[in-house]
């Protein structure tokens, strides 16, 4: 097992590099200038060449695409990652202060998904058919088929400014207690939990029915063990193979920032810093918050795929 | 045919579908027969099929219900209109447009955009997630690298690029979807075939030597595919809000051409003040994701006969 | 299951957690007493840089002008004093202001400690000007000053003198945009410290910016007029709509800005207000580019003016004038240049049907107009605000009822000024610059953005050039609203309306309505907003 964990380690390397290749490449054809931007070129102004120019250079845009990228790769692998084109701050630094904001916002929204879709799907799969089944199947369609921007503004219009229970926006301070924190936390992490809540139950519900007619599962009863036990030991334990794939995978949009949930609740975050560097075009900042983003993904999916052999015994780490 | 061999192949046929590997078991068309009958009594499955024939059928033939052009019937003085007006049962958009007739027209494109990506990334995902998840090695490693890089890309980068580079046109917004959306069923079909290849049946079924492909299509995707499926019909839903958000980055082809997605991102200005404009949208896309769900299970019920009750 | 792994998993988990909890924490500097006076705000736009020389966002300027003042401050037409006490035009080439002789640097900061008392004196404006003059310092503004003036001289210890290369109608509107900065904070900060730590003369003094989230700003207890407010807060909230329910819910004092769906329901909250901010309006246009193959021909373009119901377009996007009105002129009302051109505009279909038949366009059969082969189809590029979008759309469809097909494209804004830069589009919509210098800078041929609508016609450039020296107003008016009309009658542009942000308060807060705007400062000899809860 440690073998398989340092080779993927050091796989992550090589894949640090495509994905910083692809972004650079990606952004070097896509349009939308970040000079002109800079220089809040408008109809209104004509941008004069030689502040072009100088902004240009100034940016570093002025060298050749694989210059600039080995430029690139010989900073990043010393930890610099560059000054964003807006602020001129640092990325590394800038990133890493937002990092904890998203977070928080990502694991309570995962929490609530759990916490709603294990039992939930577990229900419906025990009484398949019933109407409890039909109700958690209904429900996690309707919270699929809802997009994210809408549903936030319906949790904020209803809870915030209806019944003036939670605040609207904005993350709480943990210098004015606990329950501040959670007092701002519930609405976002609902509504970016939710639509992943959806997929998990409908996913554990099926999962679980499938596992629950294996033969083990009978072998399980026959053996007289309580029903309880051999649903939540034996059962669960296999049917949570494809919802911990699915988590894994929507991890990475979880964690690319909820961008849409950040925005709606002013949340200061990644997603937000990526959209604003994607929208004015900061190519250290859309280049350096990916690769930091994806850095944390990959070490998620690792430990994806490590809890696949923890789960399931029969799934070896060694190769054939 | 050896006793051991004869062995293996009933304990084959019991776990698996009949008339799947050894065609001798069975003859074919019965097995088919066996499936639609199986399909025909899940109560949920033909009312799915109804619900989505009903829509698809209304919305192709969209004039034949509606005299109003979603587009050009542009009333600026009739916005607004709340539902059950005269002419206008559902009521009009901000500009003035029928409702009703917006929903009908609308379909073709989300409905024929959610089937087309959620069918595609499906088919890619889940074979490279096969030949991933059972040949591990090497290969695995490689795919699943590619789909970390996919998946942990941040999708408005990649959409603005291909859009850029290819043109803003309905199929390209396909493409998109689909080049972004594979990744994660091959992560899951992955995951699936790695932890059912390791089973008795399997070893059985090399051993009595079938094909690699045989095995991976025959013997363990169709007992892979509960998951799957649930993932394909939900992602129908998340596909037309994909493609309306796409829409919105500039990417789209025309902003006045109705669309379930475009008419809920339009719509949002207006969930207090109008929240008509919002729901039937909503609605149309809700109804067809939960009756493709039902036809989902259904289709995956059928195939499978251990799923009965 | 084997404990060990459980054990692992656990571990793994904990790691994560842990992290989480390990945030920095935001500091409150001072505990909060019941009794003071706290504005907050909502404003939607990210900090790029609280530098006063880098930036020319709005945004920024909200924060950054409350905390520096320029010499003059106030909405176009209308500059007052501000650091300046007093100014005199000596010559047509020679600006002389008289500085007030109470401003000093804020003090209990890295730079300037607690009783220091460094007062601020004509030699701090000429460093803040020659250092932004300076092209090495990369100024925001460097090119455009460095065209107007010539020199800037200390005259003595409250008198500055600015020089100018030609006479400028402009100058005023040029120097407000110059906060005045210490250099000294430059030299002890650093730059990367000073680029997010403003140091000012001006009545709030900077505390924190926690990230993307709020900036708190405390009362400068040695300003010359003691501010009302205790202290300032702005909470940045991308979305609109969200900030209108904090206003509501009590959340925010004001929000900056509220869109023009939530005006009826925020108006008719108990306690909070809806006024329009100042300033005239920002005007939005059709442009075409004239020299792209469908829109060279100006009898095109004319169809096209008469194809468009404009009014009603106005009208279903914004149904109350108060939020947005009509526009018939590419100048804003107030601003030397304007004048009724509603004449010169008219809705007529069969004019624009019988214009292009007789063009030689007819209808084909799939109903689209098509002349030689070539059919009438283009896309309408347009921004991705709801008002513009929605233009967008109308327009189109007007377009579409005549057989032409047009595609509104909504797209984001990188790609927009792209596209509008390079001349890349057919016909789009835009917004244009309300100032002064408004028309110059969208017409002019060369010297302003002529270019990117293709459009050049010498004797409006004349006129422009010559308002662009003339100091006097009357003269410079008359020169101006020629070529408004002359430009009006070539079509480059079909002007659509004035939209007029709507700003929400709380009735709580005093002093404010006037003059509504944060660009200026909340305390100054016009105005000390308070609140009164």
């Amino acid at each position: 097992m440690t073998k398989y964990i340092i080779k993927r380690l050091l796989q992550t390397i090589p894949t640090l590099l495509a994905i910083s290749f692809l972004v650079f490449s990606i952004l070097y054809i896509t349009p939308g200038d970040p000079v002109l931007l800079m220089l809040a070129a408008s109809e209104t102004s004509t941008v004069d060449p030689a502040s072009y120019a100088a902004v240009q250079k100034d940016l570093g845009l002025d060298k050749p695409f694989f210059v600039r990228y080995v430029d690139f790769i010989s900073k990043a692998v010393q930890g610099d990652l560059g000054r964003s084109y807006i602020t001129n701050q640092k990325i590394f630094p800038t990133v890493m202060e937002r990092m904890p904001a998203t977070l928080q916002l990502t694991f309570s929204a995962l929490l609530i998904a759990l916490l709603i879709s294990i039992p939930l799907g577990v229900l419906a799969a025990i009484k398949q058919g019933s109407i409890w089944d039909n109700i958690a199947t209904f429900l996690a369609t309707i919270s699929v088929s809802l997009p994210g921007f809408w549903f936030g503004m319906l949790l904020i219009i209803f809870f915030a400014l209806n019944l003036r229970l939670l605040p609207s926006f904005g993350m709480g301070d943990i210098d004015k207690g606990i329950g501040d924190v959670i007092r701002h936390l519930i609405l976002p992490a609902t509504a970016l939990g939710t639509s992943l809540a959806a997929m998990l139950t409908r996913m554990t519900r099926s999962s679980m029915i499938e596992v629950l007619n294996q033969d083990y599962v009978t072998v399980a009863r026959s053996k007289g063990l309580k029903e309880r036990t051999v649903i939540y030991i034996h059962a669960l334990k296999n049917a949570l193979i494809p919802i911990i794939t699915v988590l894994g995978a929507q991890f990475g949009s979880l964690l690319g920032g909820a961008i849409v949930t950040e925005t709606i609740f002013a949340w200061p975050g990644v997603g937000r810093l990526a959209v604003n560097a994607i929208g004015k075009r900061d190519f250290p900042m859309i280049q350096g918050n990916t690769l930091i983003i994806c850095t944390g993904f990959i070490m998620v999916n690792l430990i994806v795929d490590i809890l696949y052999g923890v789960l399931d015994p029969r799934i070896s780490f060694t190769e054939k | 045919m050896s006793e051991v061999t004869k062995k293996i192949q009933e304990h084959e046929t019991e776990t698996i579908d009949p008339g799947i590997i050894g065609e001798e078991s069975l003859p074919i068309s019965s097995m088919w027969k066996d499936i639609l009958r199986r399909f025909r009594h899940n109560r949920l499955a033909v009312i799915g099929v109804f619900i989505m024939t009903i829509t698809i059928f209304m919305c192709i033939s969209a004039p034949l219900f509606t005299k109003f052009d979603p587009v050009l019937d542009m009333q600026l003085m009739n916005r607004l209109l709340p539902v059950g007006s005269p002419e206008h049962i559902l009521g009009t958009d901000d500009l003035g447009r029928d409702i009703f007739s917006r929903i009908l027209y609308g379909g073709r494109v989300s409905l024929l955009t959610g089937l087309i990506v959620s069918i595609f990334t499906m088919i890619i995902g889940v074979f490279i997630g096969c030949i991933s998840g059972y040949f591990g090695g090497w290969l695995d490693n490689f795919f699943m690298r590619i789909v970390d890089i996919f998946l942990a890309f941040p999708f408005l980068v990649l959409a603005i690029a291909i859009m850029a580079a290819l043109g803003p046109s309905q199929k390209n917004i396909i493409l998109t979807l689909v080049i972004v959306g594979w990744p994660s069923f091959a992560r899951l079909t992955r995951g699936q075939i790695l932890s059912l290849k390791e089973k008795e049946y399997i070893e059985a079924s090399k051993a009595s030597g079938f094909s690699h492909a045989r095995i991976m299509f025959f013997h363990i995707l169709p007992n892979a595919l509960a998951p799957i499926i649930v993932m394909a019909t939900l992602r129908i839903g998340g596909t037309i809000m994909s493609a309306a958000s796409l829409n919105f980055l500039g990417l789209g082809v025309d902003s006045s051409l109705p669309e379930w997605g475009v008419m809920l991102n339009q719509a949002r200005d207006y969930m207090t003040s109008a929240p008509h404009l919002s729901i039937f949208p909503g609605v149309a896309i809700s109804l067809s994701v939960l009756s493709m769900n039902w036809i989902g299970d259904g289709l995956r019920d059928a195939l499978d006969p251990r799923m009965r009750k | 299951m084997n404990f060990k792994k459980i054990t692992l998993v656990l571990i793994l988990l904990m790691t994560v957690l842990v992290t989480t909890a390990c945030a920095p924490k935001t500091v409150d500097p001072a505990p909060v007493i019941d009794e003071e006076k706290i504005l907050t705000l909502a404003t939607q736009y990210t900090i790029a840089t609280l530098n006063p020389y880098k930036t020319s966002s709005d945004g920024d300027g909200y924060i950054i002008r409350q905390v520096m003042e320029p010499l003059v401050s106030g909405i176009t037409g209308d500059l007052r004093p501000l650091l300046a006490e007093s100014w005199e035009n000596i010559d047509d080439l020679t600006w002389q202001f008289k500085l007030r002789e109470n401003a000093y640097w804020h003090e209990g900061n890295a730079v300037y400690p607690e009783g220091a008392n460094a007062q601020v004196k004509a030699e701090d404006v000429k460093a803040s000007f020659d250092f932004v003059l300076d092209p090495a310092n990369k100024a925001q503004y460097q090119a455009r000053l460095g065209q107007v003036i010539k020199q800037v001289d200390v005259v003595d210890e409250f008198t500055v003198r600015f020089t100018t290369n030609e006479p400028s109608a402009w100058f005023l509107t040029d120097i407000h945009r110059v906060p005045i900065f210490s250099l000294k904070a430059l030299e002890v900060l650093g730059q990367d410290v000073f680029d997010f730590t403003p140091i000012g003369t001006g009545p709030f003094k900077f505390v924190e910016y926690v990230p993307d989230d709020k900036i708190v700003l405390e009362k400068n207890d040695k300003y010359f007029i003691e501010p009302n407010l205790d202290k300032v807060i702005y909470r940045i909230i991308p979305d609109q709509a969200v900030a209108t329910v904090a206003l509501k819910t009590g959340e925010v004092d004001i929000a900056l800005q509220i869109p023009v769906t939530e005006v009826a329901s925020a108006k008719a909250t108990e306690g909070i207000r809806v006024i329009r901010t100042s300033g005239g309006g920002a005007y939005r246009y059709v442009a075409f580019n004239c020299k792209s193959d469908l829109f060279s021909d100006k009898k095109v373009r004319e169809a096209i003016a008469y194809a468009i119901n404009m009014d009603a377009a106005v009208e279903a996007i914004f149904g109350d004038p108060l939020l947005g009105e009509r526009a018939y002129c590419s100048v804003v009302p107030g601003v030397p240049g304007y004048s009724d051109c509603s004449d010169l505009w008219e809705y007529n279909v069969d004019k624009a049907k019988s214009i292009l038949a007789e063009l030689g366009w007819t209808l084909g059969s799939d109903g689209i107009l098509q002349k030689d082969g070539v059919k009438f189809s283009f896309v309408l590029k347009t921004p991705s605000d709801a008002a513009r979008s929605k233009l967008g759309i109308i327009v189109a469809t007007d377009l579409k009822n005549i057989g032409i097909d047009c595609k509104p494209q909504a797209s984001e804004f990188a790609t927009l000024v792209d596209d509008m830069n390079s001349s890349n589009f057919d016909m789009g919509i835009s917004g244009g610059y309300g100032g002064e210098d408004g028309l110059f800078m969208m017409f002019h041929s060369t010297e302003g953005g002529g270019p990117k609508i293709q459009y050049a016609n010498p004797d409006v450039d004349n006129l422009l050039g010559t308002a662009k020296v003339t100091v006097d107003l009357e003269e410079r008016e008359a020169l101006l609203i020629e070529a408004a009309r002359l430009i009006a009658a070539d079509r480059p542009h079909l002007p659509a309306y004035l939209e007029y942000w709507q700003l929400g308060l709380s009735e709580s807060v005093k002093d404010f309505d006037e003059i509504p705007s944060v660009y200026i400062p909340l305390t100054s000899p016009y105005r000390n907003v308070d609140i009164v809860k």
